[in-house]
């Protein structure tokens, strides 16, 4: 008995022991620490290089380490920085011209391509003054150089709006609707989900989740309906609830990679495929400047001109947002986010991609093409907590000067590092004549980020006035999602204007929740083909008698977490 | 010895008129032939001839033949004929030839009997034109002009719309024989079933029709007999309209906050068919009738949004009512 007792504390004293030394390696693991100053870091290894003009921030650095380091240094970047396409030793990019409202076709258009041809380069597609192209390395400034040519940057990028997973099925009150004939309308509504891709959709087509009669269209340049790489089930899910809701709906499932490919789309939605509503779960960052302006909400107002309903997904930023104006308290040109803390970090899972896109209220005038241009010039640093301390990984420094039509942006990413910890990024005031006040996007984090401003945290185009966009509530209990992107514009309308059921299930998806604002789009623009389908209303109306019957959530009244509240069908 | 009285009459007129010109002799073909004062059915009637009577007409006027009668008295007055109940055994120009030939044989004929006759006339008792009008009228003037009412009931079945029981009511009157304008009144209901997609944005939904057509038609009828009469119509009327939405149609918007109602406006119309008179004694008729009738109306749906009070509303356009109407019915003639 005395020794199973002495034994007994021996296991106890060992599993002790085994605790403590647990417990003292913990903080080995990221455990990211406030209050960095920039000038307490090493300094940044290549702080300075030669700028091209008409390079943008990225491509710019990638030229600099071509000349530094030859082909293979540049790419062995690209590769890290998963926000660049490549193609061989070709980097996917747009050839602004310096033409704006240049149309296809035009003779500098066609100039600009032969000269990017002639430098050994790929035209994809083009749209007025943007020409997508796949561009040597080697030959970036020659190209950029070329007469015509404003700016060569990378395309603009859209995001898909579902959380990791998603499904979904609705509770609105949609069914009762279903079996009720139409009054006073023919009935046929043209529903569009503009998506990155859809993959499967002739297998769910097969199974009778979706009708037999979807239009397919591809406006990638490689023609890939499922999307890049191994492509994304995200848009043939979302077309799974439209069906869901408007089961006499006809389906158009159109996709497309880049801003160039989206106008094409957007142009042939309106002109010749005439669908009447667009379910758009899609959000883009850095594309505008959070008023409702911006070469996407432009095709949203043109989309709206032509009568069609645009229902955009708010976002699933309103935990990935930082919004403030620039301080720096100890004049050292970083801003200070808190006191002394000059770094905004957040948590990352390990190979989980990481990015960040910075935006600040400098944008200028927009003309309907692009945006005047700002003369503030800031940039963007990443780093990653080491496990001690911030290391620098990437900046984003595109020269703001007022020449031209620069944009006020920054964006890094994408990383990812093998095992789980902080990232991080700075702000600095490389030359600016004011304070100017910043929105700030991450990704990565699966909780909140540091300094996290929830408010205002809309993607583009969820901020436009023409759309009508969708937030996301539990489809259980109506609880807020909180992820889900809240208003209000940075013109301070309130937004979102609906939120819908989230976290539903989808053949798509299987067992998978299908999550995110993504998932609650589908569910609004489906209400709208729906009651068009039956009613002998127009759009506004609609739109007027779903707000009258939403579930008023939150603060009474329209908000920017729920809009005007839970999508209702029932009186 | 009525009859005695009559033949001597009518001999005596025929004697009469023996050489006159542009005499006709008739000879009563029907039963009992009525003589009027005036070439007019509506004429009263002053005395009747049995079949076989033979006559001297003076001339024509119309459908009836003019010929001398005299009444009990001996007074003897010009009375008229119809054309359809008599023969002609001379006709006008044949005269001459049968006066030369027999003038004193007819004269010699009507001379030796007059005395039998007037015994005759004497001790006949007051005849036939003393008894019930009903068995003299109606055999020998079928062909005569009708005014009369009816009722009818039938099927409706409009073009479009599904079919229902129809039933009326008319008034005829008779110009002549052969013309006469009809009015009626109609009413059948029609069951609307939900309009096809590519109509449904103007036409009627799912509900009830109600159509009354009110009815001016000529008539054009062809006496066949004393007992058949077909006849075709044509014209035109006003159609008093009213359609009433499916309470289910109307529960299940209802239901999901809406209010609807659709209306419609009364009408022009025209129509034309045919139809057949048969008779059951002089003055009652079974009569089926076909008719198809051609008119379209318009009108207004609306609906309301009952939580944010939103109204939509919009025309029915191009309403076709064009009913084939198959009826039976029971007229009663004057």
């Amino acid at each position: 008995m005395t020794n199973i007792t002495k034994r007994n504390k021996r296991v106890l004293l060992t599993v002790i022991a085994c605790a403590a030394a647990l417990t003292a390696f913990l903080p080995l693991k990221a455990r990211v620490q406030d209050g960095w100053r920039i000038a307490d870091l090493p300094p940044l290894a290549d702080q300075s290089h030669p700028v091209h003009p008409k390079l943008d921030g990225a491509l710019n650095r990638v030229y600099n380490l071509y000349l530094a380091k030859g082909l293979s240094g540049a790419k062995e970047l690209v590769a890290q920085r998963g926000m660049i396409d490549m193609e061989g030793d070709m980097i996917r990019a747009v050839a602004v011209g310096r033409t704006r409202g240049l149309r296809t076709g035009d003779f500098g258009a066609a100039q600009i391509k032969f000269g990017i041809l002639r430098l050994g380069g790929r035209v994809e597609t083009s749209y007025n003054e943007l020409v997508q192209c796949l561009v040597p390395i080697n030959a970036l400034a020659a190209i950029a150089d070329l007469p015509g040519i404003d700016l060569l940057r990378l395309p603009l990028k859209p995001r898909p709006l579902a959380a990791t997973v998603s499904e979904g099925v609705a509770k609105t009150g949609a069914d009762t609707w279903q079996s009720v004939n139409p009054y006073k309308t023919p009935g046929e509504v043209k529903v569009c989900i503009l998506d990155l891709g859809f993959n499967g959709y002739q297998s769910r087509v097969s199974e009778g989740e979706l009708p037999s009669g979807v239009t397919a269209r591809s406006f990638r340049s490689d023609g890939l309906i499922g999307g890049s790489g191994t492509g994304t089930v995200h848009g043939t899910a979302c077309a799974e609830i439209v069906y869901d809701m408007a089961p006499d709906a006809n389906l158009y499932l159109v996709n497309f990679g880049t801003e160039v490919e989206h106008h094409s789309a957007v142009d042939w939605l309106i002109n010749t495929a005439k669908v009447n509503v667009i379910s758009y779960s899609v959000g883009w960052t850095n594309a505008g400047d959070g008023n409702g302006t911006g070469p996407i909400n432009e095709d949203v107002k043109k989309a709206s001109q032509a009568g069609i309903i645009w229902v955009s997904a708010s976002g699933n930023y309103a935990e990935d947002h930082w919004e403030g104006t620039f301080r720096d308290t100890d004049s050292d040109k970083w801003h200070n986010f808190s006191g002394s803390d000059e770094i905004l970090g957040w948590y990352v899972p390990a190979y989980y991609y990481v990015a960040a896109w910075l935006s600040w209220d400098d944008f200028g005038t927009w003309s309907g093409t692009d945006y005047s241009g700002s003369n503030q010039n800031y940039d963007l640093n990443l780093y990653i907590w080491n496990g001690s301390s911030w290391a620098y990984v990437d900046k984003s420094d595109y020269v703001q000067n007022g020449i031209g039509n620069d944009w006020p942006t920054e964006a890094v990413g994408y990383w990812y590092s093998s095992s789980s910890t902080y990232w991080g990024i700075s702000i600095k005031k490389t030359s600016a004549t004011r304070n100017c006040k910043f929105d700030l996007f991450t990704m990565g984090n699966t909780k909140a980020i540091e300094y996290n401003v929830p408010g205002g945290s809309l993607s583009s185009p969820a901020d436009s006035a023409e759309s009508v966009t969708v937030g996301a509530a539990d489809f259980l209990n109506d609880a807020y999602a909180t992820y889900s992107s809240r208003g209000p514009t940075n013109d301070n309308r309130i937004k979102p204007d609906f939120c819908a059921p989230t976290r539903v299930s989808t053949e798509s998806y299987g067992t998978t929740a299908f999550s995110g604002t993504s998932s609650s789009t589908p569910h609004v623009a489906g209400a709208f083909a729906l009651l068009k389908g039956k009613l002998p209303y127009s759009f506004a109306q609609i739109n007027t008698i779903l707000q009258g019957r939403a579930l008023d959530l939150g603060t009474a009244g329209k908000d920017n977490q729920f809009g005007i509240g839970r999508l209702k069908l029932t009186k | 010895m009525k009859k005695v009285f009559f033949v001597f009459i009518a001999l005596f007129v025929l004697c009469a008129f023996v050489g006159a010109s542009d005499v006709i002799i008739v000879k009563v073909k029907v039963q009992l032939a009525n003589v009027r004062t005036e070439p007019s059915f509506n004429a009263p009637v002053v005395t009747q001839l049995k079949v076989g009577t033979m006559l001297e007409a003076n001339g024509k006027k119309g459908d009836f033949y003019e010929i001398a009668v005299a009444d009990e008295s001996g007074k003897i007055s010009v009375g008229y004929i119809h054309a359809n109940t008599v023969e002609i055994v001379q006709a006008e120009g044949e005269e001459q030839a049968q006066a030369q030939e027999q003038p004193e044989a007819v004269e010699q004929e009507a001379a030796n009997e007059e005395a039998a006759e007037k015994e005759a006339v004497e001790e006949a008792p007051k005849p036939e034109v003393q008894e019930p009008e009903a068995e003299v009228e109606a055999q020998g003037e079928f062909a005569q002009p009708r005014t009369g009412i009816g009722l009818m009931a039938g099927y409706a079945l409009p073009s479009g719309y599904g079919g229902g029981l129809a039933y009326g009511a008319s008034f005829s009157f008779g110009f002549s024989a052969n013309f006469g304008i009809e009015i009626s009144g109609l009413r059948f209901q029609s069951a609307v079933d939900e309009p096809a997609e590519a109509d449904r944005e103007t036409a009627l939904s799912k509900g009830k029709l109600a159509v009354m057509p009110v009815q001016l038609s000529l008539v054009v009828r062809f006496p066949l007999s004393p007992s058949l009469t077909p006849y075709v119509l044509a014209g035109g009327g006003y159609f008093l309209n009213n359609y009433t939405l499916d309470s289910g149609v109307q529960g299940d918007w209802e239901g999901l906050g809406f209010t609807i109602s659709e209306k419609i406006e009364n009408s022009i119309g025209f129509h034309f068919g045919v139809g057949l008179d048969v008779f059951m004694g002089s003055k009652l008729a079974i009569g089926a009738v076909v008719k198809y009738c051609m008119s379209t109306t318009k009108g207004k749906w609306t609906m309301n949004e009952t939580v944010s009070k939103i109204e939509a509303s919009g025309e029915l356009k191009d309403l076709k009512l064009k009913p084939f109407i198959v009826g039976l019915g029971l007229k009663y003639f004057f």
